[in-house]
């Protein structure tokens, strides 16, 4: 069964911008993942930053890979956060990549 | 006891001012007397300052006494939070309402509190600002009310910067490093400017082992924080739970300066004023922290959109992994 995580319950509730909040936030979405397949993260309402996005999604993606997008979907993101994700994401994915290649090596 | 005499602009390109509070700060002397005769106009990037001055000096064991301080300027530094209790008393009374206009100086140390800061400091202000009706129907083309399109702007510069300054500013043995934040809107030029300041380790011990650093000086440690994809952690091949993509400051500078505005950074012995198409660099008297004052139209703030800033950074590709629901 999957999971939804509607971001806008936790605070602060309207815009999520530092790298503690994103751990925060973090923290709640791999237990989701711990105890779910696939997870929707749902950003409906809300603003945030690279930093916020960087360290609740791109941590996720350093540490596991293009895998655990797989197992993501994102609802209610308004053109600012896609645009946002899309940037995390294709980074983390090269740095994934980048630091396989390192550890090859 | 030794007097020190504010100039009159505390300001950022005022290297009198930074001169004087470097001064201070090397002073031994438990007694400090400022001579603020000459103070007419102070900036939030100067009231940040000398709040976080009188905080070094209460936390020495200092005691500041000031002589010569107008009654306009003596209350608009009280009003703005700027002075401590003792110094603010004599200016503490009838005053012009400026409610619309200023956000007083605010301290912030615990990380937790860095977002809620941020975006009450940004609602709050833009609540004020005259033509912001929170009943207003929202605009058919993209749904936002007059005043959240610049909100969010706002919020997004002060949440970067604080975050910034509680992260990378507390390393190297700063660990308790605060963060001052201020703000006023200047109607008659239209322009908002906007301060935070923190007492912690400076740009250049940040960033001391970046790669990209050839020349360890404090003013070429702010240009390379200011290029997007840098930071203290980003490049150097830690993997950690925060390290860092690095475009936080230069997003934040660039949202301001696409705004038709300003960035001015002071950190060590170097300052460093960003306009849309010049970079000035200049060398200051000491300061082991980082203050930044950034400041923007009004008008042009809430035409700005992240998305299209981010877009033109290096590396954004679209993902088709991504799922969007």
């Amino acid at each position: 069964m999957d999971a939804h995580l509607q971001c806008s319950q936790y605070p602060p509730h309207h815009f999520f911008g530092t790298r503690f909040v994103g751990q925060q936030m973090r923290a709640e979405l791999e237990a989701l993942l711990d105890r779910h397949e696939n997870v929707e993260v749902d950003f409906t309402g809300l603003n945030a930053t690279q930093s916020f996005i960087d360290e609740m999604i791109g941590v996720l993606v350093l540490r596991y890979g293009p895998a655990i997008l797989q197992r993501l979907s994102f609802k209610g993101c308004n053109e600012d956060i896609q645009t946002i994700l899309h940037f995390v994401v294709s980074s983390r994915l090269a740095d994934y990549a980048s630091n396989r290649a390192l550890a090859a090596h | 006891m030794a007097t020190h005499a504010l100039p009159d602009q505390l300001t950022p390109d005022s290297v009198p001012f930074l001169a004087c509070l470097d001064a201070i700060y090397q002073d031994p002397d438990v007694h400090i007397t400022l001579d603020c005769s000459q103070v007419r106009f102070v900036t939030p990037f100067g009231l940040c300052l000398m709040a976080t001055l009188f905080d070094w000096l209460e936390q020495e064991g200092k005691q500041a006494t000031h002589i010569g301080l107008a009654a306009n300027v003596g209350s608009y530094l009280a009003r703005m939070n700027c002075l401590p209790e003792a110094l603010a008393e004599p200016f503490v009374g009838p005053r012009n309402n400026r409610a619309d206009a200023l956000v007083e100086v605010q301290v912030i140390s615990d990380r937790g509190e860095a977002d809620m800061a941020a975006q009450k400091l940004a609602q709050a202000f833009v609540g004020r600002l005259p033509g912001t009706d929170p009943l207003a129907v929202p605009d058919e083309m993209t749904g936002l009310k007059p005043g959240e399109a610049e909100e969010e702007a706002l919020a997004y510069i002060f949440t970067e910067l604080i975050d910034n300054s509680l992260t990378h500013g507390r390393q190297h043995g700063f660990g308790n490093a605060k963060v001052w934040v201020a703000a006023q809107y200047y109607p008659g030029k239209g322009h908002i400017r906007l301060a935070v300041v923190d007492n912690g380790c400076g740009l250049l011990r940040s960033l001391k082992n970046h790669p990209r650093l050839a020349d360890k000086t404090d003013i070429e440690a702010i240009k390379l924080a200011l290029e997007p994809r840098v930071s203290g952690n980003r490049d150097v091949g830690l993997i950690d739970d925060s390290h860092n993509q690095g475009v936080g400051l230069s997003v934040s500078s660039e949202l301001a300066i696409r705004a038709g505005g300003r960035v001015d950074i002071l950190s060590g012995q170097g300052a460093v004023k960003k306009l849309r198409n010049a970079l000035h660099t200049w060398p200051v008297p000491a300061w082991h922290g980082t203050a930044i004052e950034m400041t923007v139209f009004r008008k042009q703030l809430g035409g700005v959109r992240v998305s299209s800033l981010i877009r033109e950074l290096p590396g954004y590709e679209q993902v088709g992994m991504l799922r969007f629901t």
